[in-house]
């Protein structure tokens, strides 16, 4: 049941925000407390409309039942950020997610495709050799004011209470759609460092004058 | 933060992770799985004249196609089997049908077991496909039904769980089982399980979808886990190419696993000496296979019988032989053949061992229906002596 009644969260953040940027991009103000409920409720409504029999938010679940935590507090920070002024997430938070879901779902996918010789998917049910890197992890970015670190333990968190459908711990740190958002995210830090590199060209300009 | 906060907050993660860590499930020691049940060579009865009989299974007449069939034998005596069937493979309109043939009578009227409208509002989502049923019982009253359900092609495929209390009469709801870290993607399951020491179950299954390998799935009793199983992974090493395995416990520790061979002519091989936790590299069995299902078990004697398409043309399915090899899984020789028609399919065949002696082969039998053999091991000795074969180990035969 915990399963089920979880599988409707990233659903709704996700249409929340949709619908959050398409009413800024009109000119409504989202961020009073008039447009959060205007956003809240259209956002409950269309998770909960039926397509094919199912809630929306269930229709989805056809394609991917388990979306990660990472991404759901991924998902959770970006609301928040659009209806109000709390930040979950500052930028360091945010590198730090998107290169380890990079490293892990690059490690993750190439194993399970069997183009390694063994599966790390398999560590995820229970295996002290996920667990104990984890925890150092944790511990690390949480002594390191990393945010990181917070997501990192509310995801495992969540695997001892069994929000998913998996009992994979796994899939309660990443999924394909987390893997994407990281990637876009990578490469979106790397044209601005890219913009930034040029930008300072002019000041190497002024040492040759000296 | 100050570093009091810092600290508290580290000691709150670390009872997290304690909590957690009591909690997970565990998969009997970490890395120890339990040893298969004794495969035994003793039955009784029915062994002293040869029998040998066929017939076709009551496909529901509306169905142009009927697939993948699997069966097992029921408390008492009574044999369930199990396909798909429909318009067309990966048709909304399959559904998984079910059949009970009771001692001394006929196959009753199929039943619809599972389809995808059923599908969907058990596991409370959108199912398109529903295909490739396997049932076993636990020699008592429970039985088991894995099947997988798909949301777009076979790649798309996930497997679910069902399970009946009272001999197939009724059955609980699906359960999804979770094995792929992509979206749940490309699991499929096909050949009949190993019995576990203490209630649990090796599965056979596979990955098909970029790649195409062979797996096992575990199903290990836990009250507390969805399905009454705590589900754990694994797969058979350095095996690209290969898929649905068919596994045959020689002891309790070791087991052959024979795999169809999607990128060669030959059939594969794989032994196992750890109760299936880790498989030798595939090799060759030393039958042909033209990319098509398997089905191999242990008979009396110390040897192994094998279900096969005779051919090493890829998606050529138009015969199905008969083998016996020793336990080692490389000498064989065919003592029969099943069938042998040029341009027709038969594919997909599965068998089991009733109490009684009796062997039962079902397989499908031009995509449109499903047929079934019964013989006999004095059937099989008859059929070694008539092909002028010793057949192979004879100093071990009992």
């Amino acid at each position: 049941m915990e399963a089920y009644l979880f599988s409707f969260v990233a659903p709704f953040l996700a249409v929340a925000i949709g619908i959050g940027a398409l009413l800024h991009l009109a000119g409504f103000e989202i961020s009073r407390p008039p447009g959060k409920l205007v956003v809240a409720t259209a956002a409950l409504i269309l998770v909960l409309i039926p397509v094919k029999q199912a809630p929306l938010a269930r229709f989805v679940a056809g394609f991917n039942a388990n979306f990660s935590i990472t991404l759901c507090s991924l998902l959770l920070g970006f609301f928040l950020r659009q209806i109000s002024a709390i930040r979950l997430f500052d930028r360091s938070a945010l590198r730090t997610i998107s290169m380890s879901g990079m490293i892990a779902g690059f490690c993750l996918y190439t194993c399970s495709m069997n183009l390694a010789p063994f599966d790390l998917y398999q560590l995820g049910w229970g295996s002290v050799y996920l667990l104990a890197p984890l925890f150092i992890l944790t511990i690390c970015l949480i002594l390191g004011r990393n945010r990181a670190g917070f997501v990192l333990a509310t995801a495992v968190a969540a695997y001892g209470l069994r929000l998913l459908e998996s009992d994979n711990l796994w899939d309660y740190l990443i999924d394909p759609f987390l893997i994407c958002w990281c990637l876009i995210f990578s490469m979106s830090e790397c044209i601005s460092s890219l913009r930034r590199f040029f930008r300072r060209e002019p000041k190497s300009g002024a040492f040759e004058r000296i | 933060m100050s570093n009091r906060v810092t600290i508290a907050i580290c000691l709150a993660v670390c009872l997290v992770y304690v909590l957690v860590f009591f909690r997970r499930p565990v998969i009997v020691g970490g890395f120890s799985p339990p040893p298969f049940v004794a495969a035994s060579d003793e039955f009784s009865g029915q062994n002293d004249r040869p029998l040998f009989s066929e017939e076709f299974l009551p496909v529901d007449p509306e169905s142009k196609m009927a697939h993948v069939a699997s069966m097992c034998e029921l408390s008492g005596g009574a044999l369930l089997a199990v396909w798909y069937a429909g318009p067309a493979e990966l048709n909304p309109g399959v559904a998984i049908f079910g059949s009970v043939c009771a001692p001394g009578r006929a196959w009753s009227e199929p039943e619809v077991l599972v389809d995808r409208i059923l599908a969907s509002r058990e596991l409370k989502r959108t199912i398109r496909k529903v295909g490739n049923p396997l049932v076993w019982s636990d020699g008592e009253n429970r039985v088991y039904l894995l099947y997988v359900s798909a949301i777009g092609g076979w790649s798309s495929s996930s497997i679910n769980l069902k399970t009946s209390e009272d001999g197939a009469k009724s059955w609980g709801p699906s359960v999804r089982l979770t094995l792929s870290p992509f979206c749940n993607f490309s699991e499929l399951v096909r050949n009949r399980p190993v019995a576990l020491d203490g209630g649990g179950f090796l599965v056979p299954i596979y990955h098909e979808s970029i790649g195409k390998f062979p797996e096992i799935l575990w199903l290990l009793p836990d009250s507390g886990a969805r399905g009454g199983f705590a589900v754990w992974k694994t797969r058979i090493e350095r095996s690209r190419g290969f898929l649905q395995p068919s596994v045959v416990a020689l002891d309790p520790r070791s087991a052959l696993a024979f795999l169809r061979n999607s990128c060669g002519p030959d059939l594969g091989l794989s032994a196992s000496s750890d109760a299936g936790l880790s498989w030798d590299a595939p090799g060759h069995a030393g039958l042909p296979n033209p990319n098509s299902g398997i089905c191999a078990i242990r008979i009396s004697g110390q040897r192994l019988l094998m279900v096969f398409n005779d051919d090493s043309r890829p998606g050529e399915r138009d015969n199905l032989r008969l083998a016996i090899s020793d336990l080692g899984g490389k000498n064989w020789v065919r003592i029969a053949g099943l069938e042998d028609a040029p341009y027709q399919s038969f594919a997909y065949p599965f068998i089991i061992r009733t109490h009684d002696g009796l062997y039962h082969v079902v397989y499908t039998y031009n995509r449109t229906r499903i047929k079934h053999l019964t013989f006999n091991e004095a059937w099989i000795e008859d059929r070694i002596r008539d092909a002028g074969q010793p057949g192979p180990g004879p100093d071990n035969r009992k």
